[in-house]
């Protein structure tokens, strides 16, 4: 799911921005302190919104380059659009952001919803019984990187237990149940 | 506010759901214009405790800890065996019905909906253990365990392997279960099913969660601490 996300050292302008875009906008904005808290998180392909200082953003433009940015300024110089000023109105902040992180929103929402490859390949083995150390092993990634997976999974599906994944799994014929009984996976 | 001046009629009109809650205090329909107050009297019901449970079944914001924590453990178990008789004599063969008449509708070799009843079988069958559990062992040992204390016993044999919080845990698991079977009829279930079985289905299914969500509450907010409390007295 796409995440605005908002980097600064500040906390009072990390929390600040959050309380403002979470009154304005329907998502909740993500903070996070530094830029190393973001490698955890950008695991999937969605393009996030990141929002930080003019360094964090340049930095990060290198490295995730897909991403949007925004800078946060407190001086007046820097007032173009892609950029949002502490000294902004709630109002305009907001509509900023907004422009920012909504065109694609309405047509990825159901985009959003689908697994990626990787995704499906973690939820079949999950379905088949697999604990996280043996699908990591299986797929070459680490047990954390499965556990994050398994987490974008139910925040996409909606869906919880391994047993609900199993079901998903199978009437979505991500299974083949030729030889098997159901009621053993599940 | 639902008072003991309110009539029951109006407190039906007002949230017909609630008629289960009614039944396990031994109220039938057929009241006329009796009042609250009225009917505990005459079915020799606890009114504050019956008001108490029928508001907090209204307004899922309203759950007065301090207040249930009052009531004798006798009183809370009598309610709580009479919501498991319901639901192992009515709603759960209820919702194996409307799932069986779903598959028997079906068409085809209808794979869905038999993977769908088998992770229900298995739900369900978790939870009637669970519920077993509770009859045959919690009740009982909460039930001479408030009656050692009442006697002044000196000594109680205390279930050392046995452990509310662990309990908790299980409703935790079953709920979490409940609306992932939801989720997957709302929006992963292929078109190919009976349209009026499967909303009677769903439909039993939101009022089922609802009313385990109810009753999980009691079990831990109410029972749980009151036993801890009780264990106390024989803790060495």
């Amino acid at each position: 799911m796409r995440q605005i996300i908002i980097i600064h050292q500040s906390a009072i302008i990390r929390e600040g921005l959050c309380t403002v875009l979470k009154q304005g906008l329907s998502t909740v904005p993500i903070a996070m302190e530094s830029i190393s808290d973001l490698d955890n998180f950008v695991q999937n392909k969605d393009k996030h919104l990141i929002i930080g200082s003019k360094n964090n953003v340049d930095q990060l433009k290198l490295k995730y380059p897909e991403l949007n940015y925004m800078i946060i300024a407190s001086d007046s110089l820097s007032r173009d659009h892609a950029s949002i000023n502490i000294l902004d109105k709630m109002e305009v902040i907001t509509k900023k952001v907004e422009s920012f992180s909504a065109p694609d929103t309405a047509s990825t929402n159901s985009i959003n919803t689908k697994l990626t490859e990787r995704e499906t390949e973690v939820l079949i083995l999950l379905a088949f019984g697999h604990a996280n150390k043996e699908i990591a092993e299986k797929l070459f990634i680490s047990t954390h990187t499965v556990i994050s997976h398994r987490k974008n999974i139910t925040e996409k599906l909606g869906i919880k237990s391994v047993s609900g994944l199993t079901v998903y799994a199978i009437i979505n014929n991500l299974i083949d149940t030729e030889g098997i009984n159901p009621d053993d996976l599940i | 506010m639902i008072k003991e001046t309110t009539k029951l009629s109006d407190v039906i009109e007002s949230n017909h759901f609630i008629l289960p809650v009614l039944n396990r205090f031994g109220i039938r329909l057929g009241l006329g214009d009796a009042v609250i107050a009225d009917v505990c009297i005459e079915k020799n019901i606890d009114t504050n405790f019956f008001l108490a449970i029928i508001n907090a079944f209204n307004d899922e914001h309203y759950f007065p800890e301090k207040h249930l924590l009052t009531f004798s453990t006798n009183l809370i178990i009598d309610y709580l065996r009479s919501t498991h008789q319901y639901y192992l004599g009515y709603v759960i063969p209820n919702i194996d019905n409307c799932l069986s008449a779903m598959v028997e509708q079906c068409s085809d070799e209808c794979k869905n909906i038999r993977t769908i009843q088998s992770y229900y079988r298995k739900y369900r069958n978790d939870l009637i253990a669970h519920i077993n559990e509770e009859e045959e062992i919690v009740f009982p040992y909460v039930r001479a365990l408030q009656n050692a204390c009442d006697q002044n016993q000196e000594e109680f044999g205390l279930l050392n392997d046995f452990n509310m919080a662990g309990f908790e845990k299980e409703h935790h698991g079953a709920d979490e279960k409940l609306i992932d079977l939801k989720n997957i009829m709302i929006k992963y279930l292929q078109p190919d099913y009976d349209l009026n079985r499967g909303n009677e289905f769903l439909f039993a299914l939101f009022q089922f969660e609802k009313d385990l969500k109810d009753h999980s509450r009691i079990e831990e907010n109410i029972l749980t601490p009151k036993v801890l409390e009780l264990e106390k007295h024989f803790r060495k």
